[in-house]
This record gives C-alpha cells, structure tokens and sequence, in this order.
C-alpha cells in the first residue's frame, strides 16, 4: 500500500512535470473534488461499520479515549507551537497537525480544500510523522514506557506501525495502540476541515 | 468543505444503520484504494505541473518536517504524563 501511495504521487510528479497531460490537468480539479466526496464518503461507510473497536473500547473501559484524544491535543498543540518558527496561518498548520500520520488522506485534503502547497505539506508532514514514529518506538517504549511510544504513530497505530509496537512494548501496549490509532483516524477527516476553515 | 463533513456523516451513518447488505462492505476497501490512487496522482501531477511547487519542494518540506517534529513532541509529552497520571506509570 505504502508503494503503491507513493508511486502514484511519484509517477503524477513526473507525467506533470513533462506536461504530457495537459488535458488532464485541466479537468483534474472536477475529477479530484468528486473522488474526494466518494473516498470520504467509503471511508465513512467503513467507520460506521466497524463494530470491533467500539467493543474493544467498552471492554477496556472509557479511560482509554483519553490517550487517543491526548495524542489528538499533543499533535496540534505541538504544530500551533512550532508554527512560531514557520509563520503559516495557524489553521493551516493545525490542520496538517490534524493528519496524524494519515498522509494520504490529509494531503489530498487539504489540497482540495486549500491548495496543492498546502496538500504538498500535509503529505510530506505526515509521511515524516510515520517515518520518526518508526525510528523513535523502540527508544520510547525503552526510556519513558508504552504510552510515550503509541504517541508519534497517531493514525498510524492501528495499521503500519502496530507490529512495532507489539515487538517494542508488548501486546498489551499493542491493543492500547490499535485503539488509539483507529480513534485517530476516525478523527482525521472531521477534524481537517474543520481546523482549516477556522 | 460542507459536502466533505456531509458525505462523512453519511457513509457513517448508513455504514451503522445495517440497511446496507454486507456485500458492500467488501467493495468499499477498493473503492477507497482506487479514490486515493487517483486524488495522489493528481496531486503529484498538481506539484509536478506547477514550478512554484516543484522548486520549491525544499522550503516545503521543511515546514512539513517541522510541524512533524512539533505534533510528535507534543503527542509524546501529553501521552507520557497521562501515563504518570492515569494510567498508574507502568513502563513497559
């Protein structure tokens, strides 16, 4: 899947930078908005439809929603914070915040939503959220437990970095981070928009 | 971005309603697949097409790279003291 992301942004960039679609590239906007309200909409469908996490939730016990939500508060506290650094307006840099390591999605987003800079950002933001996640889980897990290693993987707790974690903290720590992770994603395409028309 | 939070709100809705037979559910991961596929196409083709984009894909990254590093620390730190806080400190 990760291949298969990056090949298609990789092989857009290329065909663009040629210009061999110059046809495309015109109608692209139309197609795009309406593949983004279809994606969004089976995205939705599959959130409605999965019964498991809820019952993993209820079986823990409601504590739980708070790591996800504490993730979800770290991570735009954390971009507000930097943004001092880079000057962006503070919705836009809350909103790449809001992608939670869920690259494809926010990118593609916030280009809609904004503009391809702005995509290009939340893409490549979330890409390196995922990528640090990778390299800091086993040093985490080590030196501050479980919880601090769920952090930087947001989104991405439920999928690609779970086996990680598991490896790193334990399966205990592992069913705390597919938790938390599937809170996150359902999290992404509410609170994107949001964020960014504040 | 109405019709984004709509169509969300509506696949949730319909996704819990039960109405839908199950067989659907079997499609919509291809859907999702497909849509992403051609929404990050032209993405990449809005980025190669565009050379305020494409030279400037240093500068852009950056940013990303640093607001990365901000929602990390800022995740790590709210997790770590929930951690000391509510979740009795274990380390694992």
């Amino acid at each position: 899947m990760t291949l298969l992301i990056l090949g298609s942004v990789i092989l857009g960039i290329i065909i663009g930078k040629l210009g061999l679609l110059p046809l495309l590239d015109a109608s692209s906007d139309l197609i795009s908005a309406i593949a983004l309200n279809i994606l969004v909409f089976t995205v939705g469908l599959d959130m409605g439809h999965n019964r498991e996490v809820w019952q993993k939730i209820s079986r823990f016990g409601w504590k739980i929603i708070f790591l996800p939500l504490g993730i979800a508060l770290g991570s735009l506290l954390g971009a507000f914070c930097v943004n001092f650094f880079l000057n962006l307006p503070t919705n836009h840099a809350l909103a790449v915040g809001a992608g939670f390591g869920w690259y494809s999605l926010s990118g593609v987003m916030l280009k809609e939503m904004v503009s391809i800079e702005l995509g290009t950002v939340a893409f490549l933001a979330n890409v390196f959220r995922e990528l640090l996640a990778v390299i800091l889980i086993p040093i985490l897990a080590l030196k501050l437990g479980g919880l601090a290693a769920i952090a930087p993987c947001g989104a991405t707790s439920m999928d690609t970095t779970l086996p990680l974690i598991s490896r790193s903290a334990g399966a205990e720590m592992a069913l705390l981070g597919f938790i938390s992770g599937a809170v996150l994603s359902m999290l992404v395409p509410m609170l994107v928009p949001l964020l960014v028309n504040l | 971005m109405w019709s984004i939070v709509g169509a969300l709100l509506l696949g949730i809705i319909l996704g819990r309603s039960g109405l839908l037979p199950e067989k659907i559910f079997t499609w919509t991961e291809k859907i999702t697949v497909i849509g992403l596929i051609i929404l990050l196409f032209t993405m990449g083709l809005g980025i190669g097409g565009d050379p305020q984009v494409f030279n400037n894909l240093d500068s852009l990254g950056l940013q990303a790279f640093v607001l990365a590093s901000g929602s990390i620390l800022g995740s790590i730190l709210i997790a770590w003291f929930l951690q000391k806080r509510y979740f009795g400190g274990e380390k694992k």
